[in-house]
């Protein structure tokens, strides 16, 4: 089964160590505007919420691309963006309901995440999230777990109300 | 340039001067960054016999080479000035997002001088530096200032160092914020930041942090992050934060009881992670690039505080007001007192620990309810600790003398000896809730030691002391021997303090967390130096990079030497080495012990290399450190010390 991003926003710390780890991965260089994935925190509350690829099957990126520069790439299925064909109009960057796409800031051409592509142990965000916000996981088997933990959740509710009945 | 931004800003409230100054490349090499950086400016520009609260006093806020970096836990900052607490060297480490923000915007450090004429805040937007009006957020809490300056400046994202109502009325013991919860919290650099009309430090940073070696440094810091994911400590952290620690506080009798007359107390378990987790835990938070994640958010969801919500409480910042002072049936107003203290912007250690003693000089019948105007100070007394914490923010009433510390508090009220028996700090700052007869002598000695008021938990962090039992071989590999590791010995304590010490100051300099270094067995101090050497292209060996760190070390004890403070000072509270520990938990495991500080001292001064008689940095060491500067300062100093005159005096705070 293939493998995907999962987010899940409950679980992020807004600690940024994924963008941190994703910006040096790909350009040597630790910063935030070089990251591929978002971190956005709200100080005053505390809620940390992590955005990132959602690796659309049908991307609103690739849609929109007037020069095939963004395209889904056929082996890996996600869409990708050469670098060499981007003229850098930002449309991809608008268009994307996650925020997941930047422009360069010396190259100005769009960039966006290609999963880490030949990493080993998958994708570097997922490999360095402390709190488990962001898994590198088979979809179908989350949502199975995801399943029974609600199910296992449910029944225990139900079994102490009857305790307290 | 690797690792550093390579320059220092410099704001002068009074003329409106913004400076940016290069820092040399032998420069950065002699002090590295952070606390290295901040140390020197003190030392050289802010005299000893200037008053904190002179407008040409310095506030620095100091970065290293590795924040904003992908190393472990890089978003720290440290704050230093000279102490309105102590009158001595000051200065104060926090986490948060604003050290790594401040690199992207191009900056190594900031340096804040002068006294605005009315309310401002500076804002940081990479090159471009602005002192703006602050009149409308003056007087607010830092969370609703924090809303209203990224609200003026639309802008969501960016980080921003605040001050609160404490810090604006001069509290000695006023904090800094970052990221709205985040806390500078000793020595009291707040109200410094206060007395220059500075309300905040708005910051975007829109720029990186180049590393020399960046594939080398991808996988130092992957196998370090790799190591993170099953350590013991890192897990305990992670899921039930620093107050974890209370279980094991609790058992080895280091839970500060009305202050810390005992050990511990039976109902301990009310206030611990494991306690905290299950009841009003909200979410987890995390530092700048954070490998542990031990920040909480808390909501408080019944009792009279429902409804209250903050990040923290952290174990440092709720026993002071919880336990400390006799508070610990209803975890929920150990939660209330945290809140408080951050909305008002003061250090919880400091606060609790001036109720605390206060309380007991109340019990011991040194005050009556005629000098609190009114207040029953009996242990365990909510109503009149949520009464006098905000009494000492707005300096009303009793809490108006209590603002003061309480060295400077019980002089005021003219106690003398006797009320200086019951403060339990030294130097003029109250230790922090950790009682050294348990939590262990090497601890001792770092509070009689430590540079920053003499008192501090961070200041050597004897984690081969604290860890030593969870990672059996740790003292091993960095002491060559087994037998340090158990608290309450006296064996290979001087070394292992001298030892931490220096390797603190360097990871102050790097600025990087304390959890990350040897607390935990995933990050080594040779991992530190190979994660600083590919980021920065430099090849520093080990032994020059804990030079750097003795270096700092005694640039802040000589600042200390030229305020007469030396040998005689080197003592910890009479109560530890007086009163031997009463037993108050039935599984308690440091019953009768006191605190030998006498038989570790010398030792001690003999690894460091200070003169016997006056404690002072030997010349020879300071040469050898590249610091003859310092020894020319100190030469007319150490026969002064001595004088029969400087014998009699009692000092306090300075």
């Amino acid at each position: 089964m293939e493998k995907v991003l999962i987010y899940d926003q409950e679980k992020c710390t807004g600690c940024r160590s994924c963008v941190v780890g994703c910006s040096l991965y790909h350009e040597g260089e630790c910063s935030k505007i070089l990251s591929r994935v978002n971190i956005v925190r709200y100080e005053r509350t505390g809620e940390c919420y992590v955005a990132g690829c959602d690796l659309c099957t049908d991307p609103p990126c690739a849609a929109v691309c007037p020069t095939g520069a963004c395209a889904v790439d056929p082996v890996m299925g996600i869409a990708k963006i050469d670098p060499d064909v981007c003229i850098g109009c930002k449309e991809c960057m608008i268009h994307c309901p996650f925020g997941a796409i930047k422009i360069h800031p010396i190259t100005k051409k769009a960039f966006k995440c290609d999963l880490c592509e030949g990493r080993e142990e998958g994708p570097v965000c997922a490999d360095w999230c402390p709190g488990g916000a962001i898994t590198w996981a088979s979809p179908e088997l989350a949502v199975k777990a995801k399943k029974r933990e609600k199910l296992h959740e449910r029944i225990t509710a139900a079994t102490k109300a009857k305790e307290v009945s | 340039m690797y690792g550093w931004a390579g320059q220092r800003l410099r704001v002068d409230l009074s003329k409106g001067d913004i400076i940016k100054e290069p820092l040399s490349y032998e420069y950065r090499k002699k002090w590295i960054g952070g606390r290295g950086f901040n140390s020197d400016v003190i030392y050289n520009e802010v005299p000893p016999e200037m008053s904190p609260f002179d407008p040409r006093t310095r506030v620095c806020f100091g970065m290293g080479p590795l924040n904003g970096t992908a190393a472990p836990s890089t978003g720290r900052v440290t704050v230093s000035c000279k102490s309105p607490l102590t009158g001595g060297f000051g200065d104060s480490n926090m986490g948060g997002h604003w050290g790594a923000e401040v690199k992207y915007a191009g900056y190594d450090q900031i340096v804040v001088q002068g006294k605005a004429k009315k309310p401002v805040y500076i804002w940081v937007d990479d090159d471009k530096v602005e002192i703006r009006d602050a009149s409308h957020i003056w007087g607010k809490f830092p969370r609703d200032a924090d809303t209203i300056i990224k609200e003026e400046l639309k802008d969501e994202d960016i980080h921003i160092v605040l001050i609160g109502p404490a810090g604006e009325n001069l509290v000695r013991f006023a904090c800094t914020f970052n990221d709205v919860y985040r806390a500078a919290g000793r020595t009291g650099h707040g109200a410094v930041i206060g007395s220059k009309n500075l309300k905040a430090i708005a910051v975007r940073g829109s720029g990186g942090v180049k590393i020399a070696n960046p594939k080398e440094f991808f996988e130092i810091c992957n196998r370090l992050r790799q190591k993170f994911k099953n350590d013991p400590m890192k897990l305990a952290l992670n899921e039930y934060g620093s107050l974890c620690l209370i279980n094991y506080a609790n058992r080895d009798g280091w839970l500060p009881w009305k202050n810390l007359q005992w050990g511990g107390t039976p109902l301990a378990n009310n206030m611990s992670g494991e306690t905290h987790s299950k009841t009003v835990l909200k979410h987890r938070e995390g530092c700048y690039a954070c490998p542990i994640c031990c920040g909480r958010f808390t909501e408080i969801k019944e009792g009279r505080w429902a409804g209250e919500y903050f990040g923290g409480p952290e174990y440092e910042h709720s026993v002071p007001t919880g336990p400390r002072v006799g508070i610990i049936e209803d975890a929920n107003d150990i939660w209330h007192n945290a809140r408080l203290t951050n909305d008002l912007g003061m250090d919880g250690i400091e606060t609790g620990a001036v109720i605390s003693t206060a309380m007991e000089w109340y019990q011991r019948g040194l005050i009556t309810a005629k000098d609190t105007g009114g207040l029953d100070l009996e242990w365990g007394n909510e109503d009149v600790v949520d009464q006098l914490i905000q009494d000492i923010a707005y300096r009303r009433g009793f809490g108006d003398i209590l603002a003061e510390g309480a060295s400077r508090a019980s002089d005021k009220l003219g106690l003398g000896d006797k009320g200086q028996y019951y403060t339990i700090a030294t130097r003029g700052m109250a230790l922090p809730g950790d009682d050294p007869r348990g939590l262990g002598f090497g601890y001792g000695l770092s509070f009689a030691m430590g540079t920053r008021g003499g008192c501090d938990h961070l200041r050597s962090l004897c984690c081969l002391e604290l860890s030593g039992a969870l990672y059996p071989g740790l003292n091993t590999k960095y002491l060559g021997d087994e037998r340090p590791a158990k608290p309450t010995t006296t064996v290979g304590k001087p070394y292992m303090v001298y030892y931490e010490e220096n390797q603190k100051a360097v990871v102050d300099c790097l600025n990087v967390c304390c959890f990350t270094t040897h607390w935990s067995y995933a990050v080594l101090t040779q991992d530190q130096l190979d994660y600083f050497n590919t980021c920065t292209g430099l090849d520093f060996t080990l032994e020059e990079f804990l030079e750097v760190g003795e270096r700092v070390y005694n640039l802040e004890r000589a600042y200390w030497a030229r305020l007469m403070s030396g040998a005689r000072e080197d003592t910890v509270p009479e109560r530890f080495t007086k009163e031997p520990m009463p037993q108050h938990v039935d599984y308690q495991t440091n019953v009768g012990a006191t605190l030998p500080i006498g038989e570790m001292l010398p030792k001690y001064y003999k690894y460091r290399d200070y003169e016997l008689s006056t404690g002072f940095p030997s010349e020879r060491k300071l040469k050898q450190l590249g610091l003859d500067y310092v020894a020319e300062d100190l030469k007319p100093l150490r026969k002064k010390y001595m004088s029969e005159a400087e014998k009699k005096k009692r000092k306090y705070y300075y």
